[in-house]
């Protein structure tokens, strides 16, 4: 019997090193690694974290909203980690909205009030997209 | 923006004993230091808000994570499938789930006034291990979900965020490291059979093992019978156990043991012209095995199988091997562990 941890794949070295340079104050350095590595390498079970990871980064560190309405998006299309889901719907209306594209914001809230009625950033999000 | 800095920490200092508090007691099947570090990493900007988030991970792939007390736009609570991201990613997946929720909660109205969005029902929150499920995790199927282009440019910084300008320790949300630590040892006790393959001798098998931080030690009898034309055999042994954990990948770890001990064989003859000669022997094995476990509530169960090559004694019956306690070996075993 052989059981060993698998290695690490490509992502998820580039997510823990993106962590360090956030931790680090340089986020635009981690924002680049993570565009970075999911230019070039396949898409495995850890992209839609560096896509989550990447969205919060240039949400609330780098004040680019378009491209985190982006990162969040994929997520959305990945449809993974489910966990991650709801608020990848939730930070995309934030980008959205932030980046003043108010149509596309109310789009993406009638998707989340569609998705998620019961939705724990529901009243949070009404309260943005007024 | 650097020299605005030490009045940055010294707000945030004075607000520390409104900030949000992270459980992490009920969290047992992580290193809750090391799960602390990640929540700390993601947590967003401090909110002078006074709630605690509850973190429980009965499993390496079940977390449950609820805010108290319940705000009164309701529960805010979620559960999350761990297995969905490799094992070294699951820590990061849990703190990001807990920061967006302290995230939530922190816009959370958090008196007892109504909310204003109306919605199609109340969400129950009777069950704090697990009020909501994945029910508002995944999309509906059929609905469409929104494309993006899957490389974007990267923009300059426009903005310093604090915990760029400040120490890590003073701009840090009290994330909250119980105490108490992983047991400094576990008790084990195991029932099960083990096979010497050239014989095909199954034995009984019972022990327990006595877990430290990095090896068990344990003891383990087996007894058996064999029935031959000649006369009934009964093999035993008695052992002390070493064993070692190589490797582990969520729930299963492959280890390796040794055992060693005394080995015998009582023998009784059907006929009065037959003798029987009782022995004992030395015994020793070395075997890999592989190690399943599951988490319970206070104690873990656990299942094992062992393949190895054993030195002891062989009994013999009108010239035949009739009882091997040498050779291949298998042993199958379950058993708990405690705490």
């Amino acid at each position: 019997v052989h059981i060993s941890p698998r290695p690490p794949t490509k992502l998820a070295t580039a997510l823990a090193d993106a962590d360090q340079l956030r931790a680090a104050g340089d986020a635009t350095a981690a924002a680049a690694l993570l565009e970075q590595a999911l230019s070039t390498s396949r898409a495995d079970e850890s992209t839609g974290l560096v896509e989550f990871t990447l969205g919060r980064i240039y949400l609330e560190d780098l004040d680019a909203p378009d491209k985190a309405a982006a990162a969040f998006g994929n997520l959305i299309a990945l449809g993974t980690p489910r966990g991650l889901l709801e608020d990848a719907y939730a930070r995309r209306i934030e980008s959205l909205a932030r980046a003043g594209r108010d149509a596309a914001a109310r789009a993406a809230l009638d998707d989340y009030d569609r998705l998620y009625p019961h939705g724990v950033r529901r009243q949070a999000l009404h309260t943005l997209i007024k | 923006m650097k020299a605005m800095a030490p009045i940055v920490v010294i707000a945030l200092a004075a607000r520390a004993s409104a900030e949000p508090q992270i459980d992490l007691a009920r969290c047992t099947a992580f290193d809750r230091r090391a799960l602390a570090r990640a929540i700390d990493r993601e947590l967003p900007e401090l909110r002078d808000r006074h709630f605690a988030v509850i973190v429980e991970c009965p499993d390496l792939v079940t977390a449950h994570i609820h805010v108290e007390p319940v705000p009164a736009d309701g529960p805010i609570a979620r559960s999350l499938d761990l297995g969905e991201v490799p094992g070294d990613l699951r820590l990061k997946l849990l703190a990001l789930a807990v920061a967006e929720l302290v995230e939530v909660a922190a816009k959370a109205a958090p008196s007892a006034s109504a909310p204003t969005v109306p919605v199609a029902a109340p969400r129950r929150f009777g069950d704090p291990r697990d009020p909501q499920a994945f029910a508002d995790a995944e999309p509906r199927a059929g609905t469409p979900r929104p494309t993006a282009p899957s490389t974007v440019d990267v923009a300059p910084r426009p903005t310093t965020r604090v915990a760029a300008i400040a120490p890590p320790g003073e701009t840090s949300v009290d994330v909250t490291v119980p105490r108490e630590r992983p047991p400094r040892w576990t008790i084990a006790p195991v029932l099960g059979m083990r096979l010497y393959a050239s014989t095909r001798t199954a034995l009984a098998d019972a022990g327990a093992e006595l877990g430290l931080r990095w090896l068990r030690v344990g003891i383990r009898g087996a007894i058996g019978r064999s029935t031959d034309a000649l006369g009934t055999m009964r093999p035993w042994l008695a052992a002390v156990t070493a064993t070692r954990e190589l490797a582990c990948a969520g729930w299963a770890c492959a280890l390796v043991r040794v055992e060693a001990g005394v080995a015998g064989v009582t023998a009784h003859a059907v006929a009065s012209t037959t003798v029987a000669t009782s022995a004992t022997h030395g015994y020793a094995d070395a075997m890999l095995a592989g190690e399943l476990t599951k988490r319970f509530r206070g104690w873990t169960g656990t299942a094992s199988v062992d393949a190895g090559w054993a030195e002891g004694l062989i009994a013999r019956a009108g010239g035949r091997d009739a009882v091997s306690l040498a050779g291949a070996v298998v042993i199958g075993a379950i058993g708990a562990r405690w705490p």
